[in-house]
């Protein structure tokens, strides 16, 4: 998954319009935004990018851009 | 010494016992003197719950509960080679919090089967004729999420709910067969499963999870103890009923 579709997945996942994200959105703060999205963008990363994130991580982000810098490689650029 | 727990004799089928609840049950009930037959997929995992376990005689059997059609034959099998079954617990069943809008439909169906599908199944094959022993114990593992609500637990509550409603509706029509069946609604229990679940969780959401039962959090060491006390004599009088074991969840 390249940067632009992780974008594009997480305004599905908060029910925002399509390219109208650009990573520097304190996502917290994003309406679409709850406990119960958290839970599944952390079993989207464990079923589609193999990646187990830790809460820890996940507490400290603040930014989508933060959530991005998590995944690491598992985000191509 | 007299001890109404004690399971000296008695052979008790437990699934799930490759995971945190039916590990913990199969160590209780041999730790109460039963054989144990331990069911699940993962059959090394099984191995290793079998190494934890008080007693000889215990015996693996790995299946694939979803393959609901073969239950009974199974089951007939399984007593062939066993012996008839004073009680089966079954404790074989998946943890999920799910948003509504996440949900697709085809993961209720997968979803309910374990609970509901299987457990009629296991059911209809204990109550056949040298599947069970004159007297025997059937338990189903329900949890708080069958008594009241939280979001994201729709799909598990269903679950959860129909093992409660089915228990009193099985436990008439096998009374005259000698088989009670009652139901365990269990509250937070930390398993390896539940602390992956954990991750998604903050801090704060934690604390107020601990919160909300009165007595802390507890063990699967708790909910065994509540299985033994159904299946074990203890029980005898028993049949129906919700045993809800929960630190004060539900008491709110
Ligand atoms: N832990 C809690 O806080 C808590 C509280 C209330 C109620 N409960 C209930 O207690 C039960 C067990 O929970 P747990 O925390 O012990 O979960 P767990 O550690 O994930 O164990 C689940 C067990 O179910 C078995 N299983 C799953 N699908 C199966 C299949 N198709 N065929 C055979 N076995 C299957 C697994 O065995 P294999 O993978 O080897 O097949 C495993 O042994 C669940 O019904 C849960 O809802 C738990």
């Amino acid at each position: 998954m390249n940067r632009a579709e992780f974008l594009n997945f997480f305004a599905e996942l908060i029910e925002a319009e399509p390219d109208t994200l650009t990573g520097a959105e304190s996502f917290r703060e994003l309406s679409g935004w709850s406990s119960l999205v958290a839970i599944e963008f952390i079993a989207m990363a464990d079923e589609q990018l193999d990646f187990v994130v830790s809460p820890t991580r996940l507490a400290e982000s603040r930014t989508i851009d933060d959530l991005i810098a998590m995944l690491g490689d598992h985000i191509s650029d | 010494m007299l001890n109404p727990l004690d399971h000296t004799g008695k052979t008790i089928l437990v699934t799930g016992a490759s995971g945190g609840i039916g590990s913990q049950v199969c160590l209780s009930l041999s730790r109460l003197g039963a054989r144990v037959i331990l069911v699940g997929r993962r059959t090394d995992t099984l191995e290793e719950t079998l190494k934890t376990l008080d007693g000889t005689g215990h015996v693996i059997r790995g299946f694939d509960l979803l393959e609901a059609e073969r239950i009974q034959g199974w089951l007939r099998e399984t007593a062939t080679t066993t012996g008839p079954l004073d009680g089966l617990v079954h404790c074989a069943g998946r943890q999920l919090t799910q948003a509504l809008r996440f949900l697709r439909p085809d993961d209720v169906n997968d979803f309910l089967s374990l609970d509901i599908r299987t457990g009629l199944c296991l059911a209809k094959g204990l109550r056949q004729n040298g599947v069970h022993a004159t007297t025997s114990s059937l338990v189903f593992l329900s949890s708080v999420m069958g008594l009241v609500g939280h979001p994201g637990k729709g799909l598990y509550s269903a679950a959860k709910g129909a093992l409660i409603a089915m228990t009193r509706s099985l436990a008439l029509e096998l009374a005259p067969e000698g088989i009670r069946v009652n139901v365990v609604a269990g509250g937070y229990a930390p398993t390896d499963t539940t602390r992956r679940m954990e991750n998604a969780q903050t801090p704060e959401q934690l604390a107020t999870l601990t919160e909300r039962h009165p007595l802390g959090i507890g063990s699967p060491r708790d909910i065994a103890n509540a299985v033994a006390f159904l299946t074990g004599d203890t029980g005898r009088w028993i049949t129906g009923t919700t045993v809800t074991v929960d630190g004060g969840y539900t008491a709110q």
